[in-house]
């Protein structure tokens, strides 16, 4: 990545008061511009602790133990894991009013705001439904909305499909995928989600015990096969099948790396076919 | 086999326009294993909460072992049918994972020394019996999910149906669960598990219901399921990705459904590509 980093964490420690050990230690962790990172690691890695502490949340709404430091150039939005206990407004358009209010704008800016946001997420015409009544990724999407209204550079989102049906998973990834692509906005997200996150980020972390073990482009990230076996992390299907090709000659190694999804292997497949019959003949 | 739990014509609805079930008519035989799969408000919850009485048809039957369950109340039913609930906390609210899991068979009225060994199975089934003195609130989501099913081995159920057991796992808690329910199955219990993850199905379930709208829209193999696109559409779901490779690659019927399945399936075109080139 180029350019000067939007986020930069250096050096971070940081262990929650009433616990025995770090929950973070030695974070260096730089963000770009329009740049999709994904966080995979084990329950209890700290996932959802590097999370706060790129948001700032961790150490300023928490007690413990912080060193090392934060540096950060604009506005940040921070969507979690289940959104319902968040909602405190009675209507969708009430809900993203609640987080412009505090920022001190006038009425008609934030009116013109929200019609903007609720565009941007797909969801025109929710703006008088009560969100407690909507499907679980409508629901997340909400969320979503109400921190984008806010115009931030980067976007934050612990599991935010953890909780949802297949449907409302894709509606999320759907909606990440192209603010990725209009919106230039930085979007970190955590996840079990392996398949999605492969064909989504631009670069994943594995997080264990605290500790950035793997930070690498997404398709390399992806070929340290045993070193994610070895942290429990699914490695999709697809990657594992290409790698049973390799080793058995159906194919041979792409130099780019492992696939991301179903139509690329698919692909490399059928040119392995035409081309080991050409051989023949 | 013989049958367990049998859906008559079942609808269930408080309103006559708003019914979420509608004319279900199943048949459960012991010893399978069924997975549930549908959109958010397909009726798959509901379908599951009738198994065990927790839901009682407004039209048709549902029988257990031949009885009606709405001659029964949940506490009976639940010594052959046991559910369990999608947020292990909606279960969980003892002080010791001991104490927890104890619950059930306590209210069962079994003796003392039953209890202890019913207990210690269950944790052990689970892998928890280091852990039988612990608070159950402190633990991970992985482990008070594994306390939630302990309790319900602990009863010693014929059938257990589980409301999405896998949400919100990481990996090694999903494949801990699964690999639980399969040793389960392969000891003689009937196992139904309302899922969303299609993997887990591929790999798991010997047959797959599928709820739209309220409705049983289709009934066969996760093989025979995953052929009907149509059916995928309507249950808002897509097949596993390895059978979306398959498919994709042009491979012959069967295709694929797992990932070891697929490897065979490399194997053996390796080999004939062999054979035909010597």
């Amino acid at each position: 990545m180029t350019g000067q980093p939007l986020l930069r964490l250096e050096n971070v420690r940081w262990q929650y008061e009433d616990s025995a050990k770090h929950a973070l230690s030695d974070i260096n962790l730089s963000l770009y511009p329009g740049e999709v990172v994904g966080i995979v690691g084990p329950s209890a890695a700290g996932k959802t602790t590097l999370l706060l502490a790129l948001g700032g949340l961790v150490p300023r709404n928490y007690s413990g133990q912080f060193s090392g430091e934060r540096r950060v150039t604009g506005e940040l939005g921070i969507v979690f894991q289940d959104p319902e206990t968040q909602f405190i407004g009675l209507t969708v358009e009430e809900e993203i009013a609640f987080s412009l209010e505090n920022s001190g704008q006038a009425d008609e800016e934030i009116e013109q705001r929200i019609g903007e946001v609720l565009k941007l997420v797909g969801l025109e015409g929710f703006a008088l439904r009560s969100p407690f009544e909507l499907s679980g990724g409508e629901k997340q999407r909400v969320a979503i909305a109400s921190a984008l209204a806010h115009q931030p550079r980067i976007l934050l989102l612990d599991e935010p499909t953890s909780e949802l049906d297949p449907k409302g998973a894709r509606e999320v990834f759907q909606l990440l995928s192209q603010l990725k692509r209009e919106q230039e906005i930085t979007i970190v997200v955590s996840s079990h989600a392996t398949e999605e996150l492969a064909q989504f980020c631009d670069r994943i972390l594995l997080l264990a015990d605290g500790r950035i073990e793997l930070d690498l482009p997404v398709r390399p990230f992806f070929g340290k096969v045993e070193e994610l076996e070895k942290h429990g992390i699914l490695v999709p299907d697809v990657i594992q099948l290409y790698l049973q090709m390799c080793r058995t000659g159906v194919i041979t190694a792409n130099k780019y790396g492992v696939p991301l999804h179903v139509d690329e292997l698919a692909e490399w497949y059928r040119e392995a076919r035409i081309s080991g019959r050409r051989d023949e003949t | 086999m013989s049958s367990l739990i049998r859906f008559e014509n079942v609808s269930f609805g408080y309103e006559a326009d708003k019914q979420v079930l509608k004319d279900v008519s199943l048949n459960v035989d012991r010893g399978e294993l069924i997975a549930i799969i549908g959109g958010n408000g397909s009726g798959k919850t509901t379908l599951a909460k009738h198994c065990n009485g927790l839901y009682k048809p407004t039209s048709g039957t549902v029988t257990v072992k031949g009885r009606d369950t709405r001659e029964q109340s949940v506490a009976e039913l639940s010594r052959t049918v046991t559910y369990c609930y999608q947020n292990p906390d909606h279960q969980i609210f003892q002080s010791t994972i001991f104490e927890e899991v104890a619950f059930g068979p306590k209210n069962l009225g079994l003796p003392q020394t039953e209890i202890e060994q019913r207990v210690t199975e269950a944790l052990a089934a689970v892998g928890l019996e280091q852990m039988r003195s612990a608070e159950p609130y402190f633990s991970s989501k992985g482990t008070r999910q594994k306390i939630a099913v302990a309790s319900i081995l602990a009863m010693k159920p014929e059938a257990i149906v589980l409301d999405e057991p896998t949400t919100g796992l990481d990996y090694r808690g999903v494949r801990d669960i699964m690999a639980l329910l399969r040793k389960l199955h392969q000891a003689g219990h009937t196992i139904i598990v309302v899922t969303h993850d299609m993997k887990l199905v591929a790999e798991y379930a010997l047959r797959v219901l599928v709820m739209h709208q309220g409705r049983l829209l289709c009934d066969g193999t996760p093989q025979e399921v995953f052929a009907r696109q149509e059916v995928l559409m309507k249950a808002q779901v897509e097949a596993p990705a390895v059978y979306r490779f398959g498919v994709a690659a042009g491979w012959s019927e069967p295709v694929p459904l797992t990932l070891e399945q697929a490897k065979v399936r490399v194997t053996e075109e390796r080999m004939l590509h062999e054979t035909r080139s010597s």
